[in-house]
Order: C-alpha cells, then structure tokens, then sequence
C-alpha cells in the first residue's frame, strides 16, 4: 500500500497544481466584470481583510448594477496586472495627492480620515499616524456620472464601516 | 493440463472493468456538477471560500481516479491476456494449470499438492484475490495461495475421494 502510493505520488501531485491553476485561472474570469458593474477603491495604506469588507459593501448594491466590489491597496496593483489608475475610488494620504493628480477627477478631495480622530475603516485599514487621508473620485470612473453615481454612494457607505 | 479459469473469468473481468469505468465516469460528471453549482452567485466576500471548495471536490474526484487507474489497467490486462490464451488454446483451457506429482504433509497435517498457474505479472495479484479462491476445481480446497515470480503457487488440499 505505502509502494503504490509513492508510485501514484507524482500523479497526485501533479493534478493537485493542475487543478489549483485552472480553478484559479476560471475564477478570475468568473469574478471579473466590465467596468460599469464593478467598483474599485485604491487606498494608500495596507488593507487588512479587504474581501471581508467588500462582501460587505456589495450587500447594499443590488446585483444587477454592481456584481463586485473590490478594496485594494495600492501594493495590490503592483503586484497584479491592473494599474492602480483603474479604480473608482482613491483614498490617498493628502501629502501624497499632488503625485497622482492625474488620476482624479477636477472635484477637491474629502477629507476622509483625519489624524489624530476616529477614522473610518480602521478595523481594515492600516492608517499612518498623524497623516490626514482625502478622498477622490477617478477621472474615468464611469459611476460619477448624472445618470450612475454609485461612486459617491460607495463614498458614502465607506464612512459608515 | 487442467483449465482452471473459464470464459465466465472473461466476462467477470470486463464485468468489473465496465463497473469501474461508470462509477469513474459518474464521479466526474458529479464532480463537474457540483463544482459549476458552486461557482454561482460568486461574489468578493464568498469567491475565495467557494474556490477553495472547487478545488477540494476536483482534487477529491481526480486523485480517486488516479487511484483506481492501476485497478481498471489491471483489469483489463487480465481480460486481454485470457482473451489472447482462448484464441490460441480454445475457451475451455484460459488457464495454464499444471499439478505437482508429489504430494506433500503440511506441519499442520493436510495433505497438499502445489498446483502451479502459469500468469503475467499484471494479473497475478488480481488473480489470487479475486479468482483463483472461487475458481478451483472442485475436488479440493485451497489451502495456501502465493504468488512465486511468473507462477502463481497454490497448495491445494487432497480430498479423500
């Protein structure tokens, strides 16, 4: 029994990393969405249990308007292949706004987080310390339009958590 | 020469080989099933829980195949090779048999005789576990069975009779 299960080993492990890749590989597909059902906030500090919070979030939009909400840290688009300039929303350290004012719309950010009082999303977000964080809204989010403005509604419920 | 193994051995073997092959087909169209069920109504909060889910029942459902793969090739080698010996000896003699003339005394006080069936190495472990103890012949009972390089040793107890 113990020579025909290092025999069969190989085999096993091979399905195991074939099964994992495609799965995984399926599930992105699966969890995309094109831009008008999906919301993306970038936040310039490390995010703890952003899935968590997202689940979270996406039970107050019906799903036939938002099928995803995603909570990143700005790390995340270094690692993965969509650029940070992608997202909806920015939450952004104030000192750091001028660096990436080309991504915002022409509206002054909101103070989001302020240092030194009891921020937002602290329980998922690692602010730094005596830093005010604004608020932005991407330049080509299509969800800050008249007609769909679900960025501002996202903006809102993000303040509540 | 004796035949010990009839065509009836045949159609057992393909009996068991077809058995295998639809409880292996079921489970993947099973499999297949359940995981496509999982991969409904994902969102952020649940994709990562149902993903891990995925790839259990898939590694679940793959390593049982892989782990059966030596039960239905040895199955089929067994029917393949005792097709082969019927078409060149006739259906009544699949099994090469030969008895030793010498009749022994077991310390335990049977009288044997060894008994010596001529199978290739793939089918030799499936044949004692499986055939050879419901396919002897009548006129004794088995009392010891080992499988010795490409011979199949039995010592087969002498009736009074």
């Amino acid at each position: 029994m113990v020579r025909r299960f290092f025999r069969l080993l190989p085999a096993l492990l091979t399905w195991a990393l074939l099964s994992v890749m495609v799965w995984g590989w399926i599930f992105s597909i699966l969890t995309d969405a094109p831009a008008e059902k999906k919301l993306i906030v970038y936040i310039d500090a490390p995010v703890n249990r952003g899935r968590e919070l997202a689940g979270k979030l996406e039970e107050s939009f019906p799903r036939s308007l938002i099928q995803f909400i995603e909570v990143r840290s700005f790390s995340y688009s270094m690692m993965g292949d969509s650029p940070a300039s992608d997202g909806d929303i920015f939450i952004i350290p104030s000192e750091n706004s001028d660096e990436y004012a080309d991504w915002f719309s022409g509206e002054p950010g909101e103070l989001f987080a302020s240092a030194g009082e009891s921020a937002p999303l602290s329980a998922y977000v690692r602010y730094a310390e005596n830093t005010d964080y604004l608020l932005f809204y991407s330049a080509s989010s299509v969800h800050t339009g008249e007609l769909d403005h679900l960025a501002f509604d996202l903006s809102a419920l993000l303040k509540q958590y | 020469m004796t035949a010990l193994i009839g065509p009836e051995t045949v159609a057992r073997l393909n009996g068991k080989t077809c058995l295998v092959k639809r409880m292996r087909l079921a489970l993947c169209i099973l499999c297949l099933a359940v995981c496509v069920f999982l991969c409904f109504g994902l969102r952020t909060g649940n994709a990562f829980r149902r993903y891990i889910e995925v790839c259990s029942v898939s590694l679940a459902c793959g390593w049982f195949i892989i782990a059966t793969h030596s039960r239905v090739k040895a199955l089929q080698a067994a029917a393949s090779h005792f097709l082969n010996l019927e078409k060149k000896q006739g259906a009544e003699h699949l099994g090469v048999l030969e008895y030793s003339p010498v009749t022994e005394v077991t310390p335990d006080g049977l009288r044997v005789r060894r008994v010596y069936l001529k199978a290739p190495a793939e089918t030799r472990t499936l044949l004692v576990d499986e055939f050879l103890l419901n396919s002897l012949p009548p006129s004794g009972a088995l009392a010891r069975v080992e499988a010795r390089g490409s011979f199949i040793w039995c010592a087969q107890e002498e009736s009074d009779g």
